[in-house]
């Protein structure tokens, strides 16, 4: 402890604390004026902490009320600006989605361009893309099993077309017996027809073998063409690879496979579209027909006829379809892209329609009755901004296409029919003579015949629903404008 | 020791909920030593001043005691608050002699009807002495308000509050050494006041006396 440094100092406050002390007399008493004083400001104040502490939650409550408010209010700014900027975002990322979109949207007009370009060029070849061969050329069998099995291999399917060669292509007039006349060559604008005759031995000049033979190829047939139709359904796109590789097997094999030449499409096609059909021949066998028309310039318009439908929206639109790649132009310049999908993939409205068509298929025989053409549907899914209401807009519908020939024309079968004969044909081959067989095809000489896809275009409807945003939905019913 | 804490911090926490009669008994037990204390902080203070001030004091203490953190002793806290009242009163006297203003009126009535109260024979030393030691005193006392207030905060805690350094220490949160030392240089700095202060009457009862 330190010691004190001053002693006058010290000695002179102890005597002034003692004269004060002594000043002060007797020991002073709270006066009760006072305490009552001091009791009120006690109770007063701690009346009041303990109602404030009391009540806990609500007592916190009272005390900082403005503070809480001003954070609920900050709070519920901030929510509200979040939820109005998200969908912001969105739309903008939607947007910058789209962009590609368009880029590659310019892509494919250029990519049309030189199409049409080789378009222009393709009459070169018309006199020799339509070729309808004959069955009947014992010679070229070799060659015919050399392309089964090369077909064998490119589809895994069992299917195998013989092809025919080119010299024994015949026009049913010349298998009735009349010299056929030259071909005329077709419009420019008119899609190219490729028909290629189904392999058979000659009916007529082979024996029983020949003929057992001839069944088994028909049937084959028939059963590429019908995975054929079903699986894309009169569309097998083709792209400039696969255009060139058509040409030049055109130009060098006119008669080769046909099938094979459609298992190429099928695998490089984009921005074409083959069309299958079968044809009967004059008792010698059945045609294979493909048409292509060029797509892109030429989408079709489609007007949407659903009730109700008052918003900017796929009034009219351009549908292009491109392999498993679906574009829809509305009217506005909105594009709505996407896939086709297989039936595991439908939902909703668009389960129903594919329930609808698998049920019509149950009516094959009364189609086949009544030569109603059998539909065929694409079930596909797009989506896209539409610009006019700055909204996605969700679209899940169907492209189903029959023949639009009236039914009262029968020349054309639908593409059903000739199975069903040949199957017939082929069940009782042992009931139905070759000369009956004639005769009966003969009366038919109208119905054999190219089915071309320019002379037959398809009648296609587009049904489905369009959903705006997240709850406006809408039905579409498009069928192609009158234009 | 341990006991007086012990029943100091229950009586606290009694106070703390309203209870008004802990609250008497913490006045009970601390007015005396707190109005003894505030006599001793002025030199002219009177019992109604050291009243006033020890209202001031008390409550002050109702309103914060929720801030007592017993650091130290609660008697300790209530000088240190009745130090920072008895300033803030001499102040304002102080402010109030300035500007001409009156001086206060004791609140108890005198006793006789004529006003005039009994005058008891003092025990203190004869009238020459007494005024020499008022003289002295009260030059103590004026020095002591010239003291600026860490020196005087210290010297009122060690002397008129009795205070150990190690509780000055623990009340103003400082070193016990440093209070100590702080103490020294107070009391010399407080002498060179007195000094100055009687060397300046001296030169006036000189000049006085010479005229």
């Amino acid at each position: 402890m330190a010691s004190e440094p001053n002693n006058k100092m010290d000695e002179a406050l102890k005597a002034y604390t003692t004269k004060r002390r002594e000043d002060a007399g007797s020991p002073m008493e709270l006066h009760p004026a006072t305490r009552k004083l001091l009791q009120g400001e006690v109770a007063r104040v701690y009346a009041k902490k303990r109602s404030s502490g009391a009540s806990g939650f609500m007592g916190v409550l009272l005390r900082f009320w403005p503070r809480i408010a001003a954070a609920t209010g900050t709070l519920a700014l901030v929510a509200v600006a979040i939820f109005g900027i998200v969908p912001a975002v969105r739309e903008q990322k939607q947007t910058a989605r789209l962009a590609p979109a368009a880029s590659s949207r310019l892509e494919k007009f250029s990519e049309r361009e030189v199409l049409d370009r080789e378009k222009a060029e393709m009459p070169a070849l018309k006199p020799a893309d339509e070729l309808s061969l004959a069955q009947n050329n014992a010679p070229k069998q070799s060659d015919s099993k050399r392309d089964t099995a090369a077909l064998n291999e490119s589809l895994k399917s069992n299917v195998r077309l013989q092809s025919e060669d080119k010299r024994a292509y015949r026009p049913r007039e010349d298998q009735s017996g009349v010299s056929a006349p030259a071909k005329a060559p077709k419009p420019v604008d008119q899609p190219m027809p490729l028909a290629r005759t189904e392999p058979a031995a000659p009916a007529v000049n082979k024996p029983e073998d020949a003929l057992a033979k001839k069944n088994v190829e028909e049937q084959r047939t028939l059963s590429y063409a019908d995975a054929k139709l079903k699986s894309a359904p009169g569309q097998v796109p083709l792209d400039d690879s696969a255009k060139a590789s058509t040409s030049a097997l055109l130009a060098e094999q006119p008669a080769s496979n046909l099938s094979q030449l459609a298992a190429k499409d099928a695998s490089l096609g984009r921005a074409s579209q083959t069309v299958l059909n079968l044809q009967e021949t004059n008792g010698s066998g059945w045609y294979v027909q493909t048409g292509m028309q060029q797509l892109g310039a030429a989408a079709p318009l489609f007007d949407n006829y659903s009730y109700g439908v008052n918003l900017p929206v796929l009034n009219s639109f351009h549908f292009e379809q491109s392999s498993n790649r679906v574009v829809i132009r509305d009217l506005d310049g909105s594009v709505y892209t996407g896939d086709v999908i297989t039936t595991p993939q439908l939902t909703g409205e668009s389960l129903k329609e594919a329930e609808k068509i698998q049920a019509g298929k149950e009516l094959d025989g009364v189609r086949r009755a009544l030569r109603e053409p059998e539909p065929q549907a694409v079930f596909f899914r797009a989506a896209g901004t539409n610009r006019s209401l700055r909204k996605p807009v969700t679209i899940e519908a169907s492209l189903s296409s029959a023949s639009a020939q009236p039914q009262s024309e029968a020349a054309t079968p639908p593409p059903q029919e000739p199975q069903s004969r040949a199957r017939s044909s082929s069940g009782g081959a042992g009931a139905v003579s070759p000369a009956q067989r004639s005769q009966s095809l003969t009366q038919q000489d109208s119905s054999v015949r190219f089915r071309q896809y320019s002379t037959q275009q398809p009648i296609s409807v587009i049904r489905g629903r369009a959903m705006i945003g997240t709850n406006q939905e809408f039905q579409i019913q498009a069928v192609p404008a009158q234009r | 020791m341990s006991d007086d804490k012990h029943s100091e911090a229950l009586l606290l926490s009694r106070c703390l909920k309203g209870d008004a009669e802990a609250w008497d008994e913490l006045f009970d037990r601390h007015y005396q030593a707190a109005g003894r204390f505030v006599f001793q902080l002025g030199y002219d203070f009177t019992r109604e001043d050291v009243e006033e001030i020890c209202q001031e004091v008390f409550l002050t203490v109702i309103k914060h005691l929720d801030s007592f953190q017993g650091n130290c002793q609660f008697q300790t806290w209530l000088f240190r608050i009745a130090a920072n009242k008895a300033r803030d009163y001499r102040q304002k006297q102080h402010a109030a002699k300035r500007g001409g203003g009156q001086s206060t009126i004791p609140l108890h009535p005198l006793d006789t009807d004529e006003g005039i109260g009994i005058d008891p024979p003092s025990p203190l030393p004869g009238p020459d002495a007494a005024l020499l030691m008022t003289e002295r005193l009260s030059l103590v006392g004026q020095a002591l308000d010239q003291l600026p207030e860490p020196c005087r905060e210290v010297i009122d805690l060690r002397y008129f509050a009795d205070l150990s350094y190690e509780e000055i220490a623990a009340s103003l949160g400082l070193n016990a050494k440093t209070v100590s030392s702080r103490l020294s240089k107070c009391l010399d700095r407080l002498e060179s006041i007195a000094k100055t202060m009687l060397s300046a009457e001296m030169k006036e009862k000189t000049s006085a006396g010479s005229v």
